[in-house]
């Protein structure tokens, strides 16, 4: 997997967001554990707080309702202690029990002792309220006391109720006594007292448990204590009809008894109080239990609650948190897939087996990767392609740009953007060998190639023809559209064992100027995207060639211009001269005809003076002269005369410059009529050469003649061609002579060409030596009037310049020169055949 | 403070730290006895009972000093003050007059539970019953104030006698108005009394040698713990002389006497072993009022009266809370 492309979808997988909302983010299982605790929480709790709301004034009320019955069986209980008592005594009560005899009634009283503990004396009272018969358990036995108790409660409200049963009395201040008084039967009854020791009721009082630290109190109807558990407080002679409890029952006697109550016992705890009175004798038993017991079930309710729902949480809990991974696990390696997916781990698979939708989802979630997978496998080739493709067109365009950069760098070297254009095809194309055929004319040249061996190279640009041999071109330039020879088993012109062949036309307005010819040996058709990059490269191509070809044009047609502009330059020098010289003319033509006669003068005298030297001489020999001074007068002579020759001499060298400067002046000299011209060009080479011979008798020199018998006559003044003929031949002979002179090569013949040729209606005359030619700087002056190159004395500097102004100006012809130095040098007289275009111009 | 009280402090502190091993020391209860522990056996019992109903077990949470005086009785008053000066949490002195008189005598603020046959108001030990102030509080058995009841049940025992023998210590402070009580009972029924005295064990074989065999149908014994803690031999002795005898204790039945009538000692050595636990767990003797016995129990010996020749009537039976076939 390419980095490249998986890193977008990593970062779409993770925002800039992400770490801070994962701070926040509170793990699934978490929410599970707690919506599970806190649902089963709120259930238990609404659960706990209506069954506590339900029971506990229930519970409370059968606390009460407990206590209540307690209270009530403890009164019971001591009631039926006191009954009990009355019952024993009932013993001694029957009617006619007062005759039995005095001992059996002890020994009555003393069972009844034996049968009633708590009974301490008991005493027989007759009718008329004496005291017959006492006994007792700590005292000896009184019989027939006789004491009157006829007007004491215990026997008159015994007789008048049946049973009278007295206050409570403490014996000595501490223990709690009453009597019971119960009279007989029958008429005019007995009645028997007994002392009953209340402490026994201890034992009925300590026995009433009312839970675990619950207990009952008996009060007397003036609020003493009578039984407790704590005997002590009976025996001390505790007064409870202060406390708030007994204070409010005996407040109310006989009224109803009130709902229990929560005070505070003897100790200042909280208690639960419960009471019911005791008709019989007008106590009150009290029974208490600290209320943290007496509501215990309330509170047992409560804890139960609690323990529910505590365990109900600690189930929750455990129950949620095992739900929760069991939920929470696989969604987290769901997660974990994803999250590996987001990665960019499509191969990774989730496995879950927990059968429910978790797993169904995993099963998605695969399958959706697996299709991402297929997906992404699709885009990732396609990108690769494509990012193939943009490379190879990056490629293109860089290769392209290389190519126009290359081209507009050298837009003339055409040679160079070729090359360029084969090898950036080769490159990019990935192909073999590129070849450039351009057409040349009729046949095809090899423009650049790539690839082809140099050795190859070299031979089809020496054979251009080979260039249009390629089986592709031809076809190419018979389609004017791009061929392929895909195969190469197919056409049988394949050759150089090339696999695949493709020519690219180069089209200048629909015509092939070339081909773009690639080449590689695997067989198989280009891509068109080859093609058409091919196609840009022969676009490129034919924008080089016809910048070439421009630019050739181009070249050609400055070089025209400036060879149009030297004419021009030339031919306005020459008008110059032309001038220069006509004026000049006028003025030697004056000054000649003014040196004339002076210098006829000159020279006239100078030979005179010669001969009459002579004359000296034979006159001084025939005069009688010594030797000596004869000898002297003889070299006198001789230097007069050698004096007298040089005047001569260079009198007619005066002389004869001024004939030139006269004729030079001179305009139309001679007449102007019909001549032959090879007729003149042969008369002018004898002169000259003859005329050379005379001058250097040793000169030896091939004359040529190349005459056009078709040349013809033509209306001329042929003593001034001559003149130039002679000039011009003169001074080729001057430049062999010089070339031998300086000492010429060997096997050098001094040949001298003499041309003519029929134009029409021009002829062209060429003199033409292999002399010493003529340097550039010379040539450039050689026209001008008085410029010579030979030593002084030899030239006037007027030769070239006059043959111009003939040739020129006096026949409307031209004088071209043609030099190499040390090679050539040759004149091209043209003239027109129409004759001199200017009329003669005086002299 | 100056430096010498504090080293004092200190070393009072330092004697008062508890021996080797760390263990928090027990609080002590001093038992005062006036006999030997054979004797005291099963009033022990009871006391154990009473205490451990209070919730005290010796040993555990509770240490017991003994101090037995093996019926010197002078040697009561000794005993008691170096109780005192052990300075124990609280004395118990069960056993008669003297033996809680010889720890009031020792002490005033360490708490005293007392176990005694009289009236201890009478006798001086304390207030009132209801509320005893001081640092005195305890139990009485009634044993002696049913002395005259004694002389009734021989009575009826024996119709025909017109005297009784009465065995009296003359040591015990209890013992002029038991004397009395019984001079008016006897006037009462028409009898005489023969006072014979016995204070200690030499005495005895006097005491029956000396019983006025053709006046005296039978001898009554007044409540003293010096003859009830020596039960066994007072009735072997009266089987050897054939003397028809009552006393306070049901030991004396039990090993072969004729009769006994007298508080239930059970109940009242385990009510002085509850107070000792409750002034143990921090209640004030003086808060505590004085316990009665509610039981004064009847015990005949029919074989022994079998062996007298004595025909017991059926009023006695009746009234007897044990009988011994």
């Amino acid at each position: 997997m390419s980095g490249a492309a998986a890193t977008p979808l990593r970062a779409t997988a993770s925002g800039p967001s992400e770490p801070a909302s994962r701070l926040r983010r509170v793990p699934l299982s978490v929410k599970l554990a707690v919506a599970l605790v806190g649902l089963v929480t709120l259930v238990l709790l609404v659960n706990g707080v209506v069954n506590l709301w339900l029971n506990y004034d229930e519970a409370k009320r059968t606390a009460v309702r407990l206590q209540q019955e307690k209270a009530h069986a403890a009164a019971e209980r001591v009631d039926a202690f006191i009954a009990e008592i009355e019952n024993q005594i009932g013993w001694t009560t029957r009617a006619e029990w007062r005759r039995v005899p005095p001992e059996q009634q002890r020994y009555d009283f003393i069972r009844l002792l034996r049968q009633a503990p708590a009974i301490t004396e008991a005493s027989y009272l007759d009718a008329a309220g004496r005291e017959q018969l006492k006994v007792s358990r700590l005292e000896p036995d009184v019989i027939g006391s006789g004491r009157d108790f006829s007007g004491d409660p215990r026997f008159v409200r015994a007789v008048a109720d049946k049973v009278w049963l007295g206050p409570v009395t403490f014996r000595r201040g501490s223990e709690p006594y009453m009597t019971v008084a119960v009279a007989h039967a029958g008429k005019h009854p007995g009645v028997t007292v007994a002392e009953v020791n209340l402490k026994l009721i201890w034992d009925v009082v300590s026995a009433i448990h009312v839970g675990d630290k619950g207990y009952a109190f008996v009060v007397s109807d003036t609020g003493r204590l009578i039984a407790h558990p704590d005997l002590t407080l009976v025996l001390r002679d505790t007064d409870l009809s202060r406390t708030p409890q007994v204070r409010h029952v005996l407040a109310s006697p006989g009224g109803p008894e009130t709902e229990p109550e929560i005070t505070l016992d003897l100790d200042g705890r909280r208690v639960l109080t419960a009471h019911a009175r005791i008709e019989r004798v007008g106590w009150i038993v009290f029974v208490q239990s600290p209320v943290a017991e007496a509501m215990a079930p309330v509170y047992t309710a409560l804890y139960q609650a609690l323990t529910l729902l505590g365990l109900g949480l600690l189930l929750a809990t455990v129950a949620g948190t095992l739900l929760a991974r069991r939920m929470v696990v696989p969604i987290r390696r769901l997660q974990e897939g994803a999250e590996r997916l987001g990665g960019g781990d499509l191969t990774q698979r989730i496995s879950i087996r927990t059968g429910d939708e978790i797993e169904t989802l995993a099963d998605r979630f695969n399958q959706m990767a697996g299709r991402i997978q297929d997906s992404y496998e699709t885009l990732e080739a396609k990108v690769g392609e494509r990012t193939h493709d943009l490379n190879e067109a990056l490629r293109q365009q860089t290769a392209t740009a290389e190519v126009l950069k290359v081209i507009s760098r050298s837009a003339f070297d055409l040679e160079a953007v070729l090359s360029t254009l084969t090898r950036s095809a080769a490159e990019l194309c990935g192909v073999e060998r590129v070849v450039i055929v351009l057409r040349d004319g009729d046949g095809y040249r090899l423009g650049a190639a790539t690839g082809l061996a140099p050795e190859s190279e070299r031979f089809v640009r020496a054979h251009p023809d080979l260039a249009g041999r390629d089986a592709v071109v031809p076809r190419v330039v018979r389609s004017g559209a791009v061929e392929q020879i895909p195969d190469p088993a197919g056409p049988p012109e394949a050759q150089h064992g090339a696999g695949a062949v493709l020519g690219v036309p180069l089209l200048r307005n629909g015509a092939v100027e070339g081909v773009f010819v690639l080449t590689r040996p695997e067989p198989g058709a280009f891509p068109a995207r080859q093609v058409e990059l091919v196609q840009t490269f022969a676009d490129q191509a034919v924008i080089a060639v016809e910048n070439a070809r421009l630019f050739g044009e181009v070249q050609a047609r400055t070089g025209e211009l400036t060879a149009s502009l030297t004419d021009l330059r030339a031919a306005q020098s020459r008008l110059v001269q032309s001038e220069k010289l006509a004026s000049l003319g006028q003025l030697t033509a004056g000054i000649a005809h003014e040196i004339k006669n002076p210098l006829n003068f000159v020279n006239n005298f100078s030979a005179l003076s010669a001969e009459l030297l002579d004359e000296l001489r034979e006159a001084l020999d025939a005069g009688a002269l010594d030797g000596r001074a004869r000898e002297e007068v003889e070299e006198l002579i001789g230097l007069l005369q050698g004096n007298l020759a040089k005047v001569v001499q260079h009198g007619k060298r005066a002389d004869s410059i001024v004939k030139n400067m006269l004729l030079h002046s001179r305009e139309g000299s001679g007449e102007r009529r019909e001549a032959d011209l090879n007729a003149l060009v042969e008369e002018s080479l004898a002169l000259a050469y003859h005329g050379a011979r005379a001058e250097r008798p040793g000169f030896n020199v091939t004359l040529v003649r190349d005459l056009d018998p078709s040349a013809g006559t033509l209306a001329l003044y042929p003593q001034e061609i001559t003149r130039v003929l002679l000039n011009l031949i003169t001074n080729g002979f001057y430049a062999l002579r010089k070339r031998e002179a300086e000492g010429g090569e060997p096997g050098f013949a001094p040949t001298l060409i003499a041309a003519t040729r029929n134009l029409g209606d021009k002829v062209e005359i060429r003199i033409r030596d292999n002399g010493t030619g003529i340097p550039d700087e010379v040539k450039a002056k050689m026209f001008n009037p008085f410029f010579t190159t030979k030593p002084a004395g030899e030239g006037t500097g007027l030769g070239l310049s006059l043959s111009h102004d003939i040739v020129v100006k006096q026949h409307g012809g031209t004088l071209d020169v043609a030099t190499a130095p040390g090679a050539f040098t040759e004149f091209t007289i043209v003239l027109p055949r129409g004759g001199a275009a200017a009329p003669g111009r005086a002299p | 403070m100056r430096r010498r009280d504090v080293l004092l402090v200190l070393g009072g502190a330092a004697l008062w730290a508890p021996p080797a091993g760390g263990q928090p020391a027990l609080p002590v209860i001093g038992y005062l006895g006036s006999e030997a522990p054979g004797p005291y056996a099963s009033r022990l019992v009871a006391f154990r009972r009473g205490l451990a109903e209070a919730g005290y077990v010796e040993g555990r949470n509770v240490a017991i000093e003994f101090r037995w005086a093996a019926g010197q009785y002078g040697r009561l008053p000794a005993l008691a003050a170096d109780l005192a000066e052990r300075r124990v949490a609280v004395i118990v002195a069960p056993g008669g007059a003297e033996v809680v008189l010889a720890a009031k005598a020792a002490t005033t603020d360490i708490p005293i539970v007392f176990e005694l046959g009289g009236d201890p108001v009478a006798l001086g030990v304390v207030g009132s019953l209801a509320r005893p102030g001081g640092n005195l509080t305890g139990v009485s058995s009634l044993s002696v104030g049913v002395t005259p009841k004694r002389l009734e049940f021989m009575h009826t025992l024996l119709p025909a006698a017109t005297a009784f023998a009465v065995a009296v210590n003359p040591t015990s402070p209890t013992a002029p108005a038991q004397v009395s009580d019984l001079r008016a009972a006897a006037d009462r029924f028409g009898l005489r009394l023969h006072l014979l005295h016995a204070s200690n064990e030499q005495d005895f074989e006097a005491l029956f040698a000396s019983f006025p065999r053709r006046e005296a149908g039978g001898m009554l014994f007044t409540s003293d713990p010096y003859f009830a803690y020596r039960s066994q031999s007072l009735a072997a002795l009266a089987a050897r002389h054939r003397v028809p005898a009552i006393t306070q204790s049901r030991d004396f039945p039990n090993a072969g006497g004729l009769m006994s009538y007298g508080g239930d000692f059970d109940q009242s050595h385990r009510d002085a072993g509850l107070y000792a636990g409750r002034i143990l767990a921090g209640e004030k003797p003086a808060n505590l009022p004085v316990q009665q016995v509610t039981k004064v129990e009847l015990f005949i010996n029919l074989r022994a009266a079998g062996s007298l020749g004595i025909t017991v009537p059926h009023s006695v039976i009746s009234s007897a809370d044990v009988v011994i076939e």
